[in-house]
């Protein structure tokens, strides 16, 4: 049976009209996490002399998110970097942070231009959790790595995906971990489990975003009233997004990601096709020829595939 | 130049590519008239403490609206 797709379209990137560009520079990993929206692991690495031509013609000043499976798995990985910068859009890099475990490796990303870190904590710093999420005994190397990216004062993300009866506690333990560390300035990506590529919860079993917000009240000791007092709020102040209520955990807090924040998001959203965030402006992500599509409509065209 | 203004020069321009003038400086516009959002703002912000090699206090820091605010906070540093 064929999977209705909702709106699916390329651009030109002169063309782009997204802000935020995921750019899946390798489909090679170092893990098996459960949760995983390209699986495949047979696609060759993205071309860098396509991708500087992509980002000379995209239209606009863009986030471009480095991305994979685990983009650090491409040897090339701060050439792409830097050739973000030398095209004057900004960069993120999304990682799972194994190899941020080396101090050396991250001085050579903050060397390339590199301010901005997505590190994924599904375990935050247990390794059961790892376990049972990401099949990996990994916490060591995660905790290292969030050292490694704290020292070198690199904006921080963490992205943590709640498994239900594995590791509801997170939010809590985040703050206590980054007590015990010293991160002072963090968004905490709190979201639940992807209907899309590989993935280990289905959706009746999953947590939905209104336990997300009770786990994050309880956790993070703020209220449910405060927390749904940022519903639909516009993110970054341009886009109004249902499915993410974004809020810093100190009332007042005006800066993004100075002080602590939250993200909550709601990846198991209820459409004909499962797509997280269906129809956004925001995200788009690169094709494999180098156009520009929406974000989670292709990789729903791709499952399995690209 | 204060060694504080030089920074911010520079990382203005290195980071955000946007050439920061003292008539600029003067004129009190808010960072989004000169297209600088809230992620450029936290990058401009984590590069000027890299740089400078110190830390920042948020709670002043989320009264600062414009690079004139910014630039005379920044003098406690010089």
């Amino acid at each position: 049976m064929q999977v209705p797709i909702l709106n699916y379209y390329e651009q030109q990137p002169e063309e782009n009209t997204f802000m935020d560009i995921m750019a899946d520079i390798t489909h090679k990993c170092n893990m098996t996490c459960k949760n995983c929206y390209i699986p495949n692991r047979d696609v060759p690495d993205m071309d860098l002399d396509k991708f500087v031509d992509f980002l000379k013609r995209l239209q606009g000043r863009c986030m471009i998110r480095i991305v994979g499976a685990e983009p650090t798995m491409n040897p090339r990985c701060m050439e792409y970097i830097k050739a973000v910068f030398q095209y004057g859009h900004r960069c993120i890099l999304l990682t799972n942070g194994l190899r941020l475990s080396s101090k050396r490796y991250v001085d050579e990303l903050h060397a390339s231009g590199l301010r901005h870190i997505y590190l994924s904590l599904n375990g935050v710093d247990n390794d059961d959790w790892y376990e049972k999420i990401d099949e990996l005994r990994c916490a060591k190397k995660k905790v290292k790595a969030l050292e490694n990216i704290v020292a070198r004062r690199f904006i921080l993300d963490t992205g943590t995906i709640i498994v239900p009866e594995v590791n509801e506690d997170a939010p809590e333990r985040l703050i206590h971990l980054f007590e015990q560390k010293r991160v002072k300035n963090a968004l905490m990506r709190i979201k639940n489990v992807g209907q899309i590529g590989r993935f280990q919860t289905e959706m009746d079993d999953n947590v939905k975003l209104d336990k997300l917000v009770e786990l994050c009240s309880d956790q993070f000791k703020i209220s449910t009233d405060y927390i749904n007092s940022f519903r639909n709020k516009k993110i970054y102040g341009l886009f109004q997004e249902k499915n993410s209520i974004l809020f810093p955990l100190k009332e007042g807090n005006k800066i993004l990601n100075r002080g602590l924040w939250c993200k909550i998001t709601n990846w198991d959203t209820d459409n004909e096709s499962q797509i997280p965030d269906p129809n956004s402006k925001r995200r788009g992500r690169v094709t494999e020829n180098f156009m520009v599509a929406p974000l989670y409509e292709h990789i729903k065209m791709n499952e399995g595939g690209y | 130049m204060s060694r504080t203004k030089e920074a911010l020069i520079k990382v203005a321009k290195d980071r955000l590519d946007l050439e920061v003038t003292d008539e600029m400086i003067a004129s009190g516009k808010k960072f989004k008239d000169f297209g600088i959002d809230s992620l450029d703002t936290i990058e401009m912000l984590v590069s000027i403490e890299d740089e400078l090699d110190l830390e920042l206090d948020d709670t002043k820091l989320d009264e600062i609206e414009n690079i004139q605010q910014l630039v005379e906070y920044l003098k406690e540093f010089d």
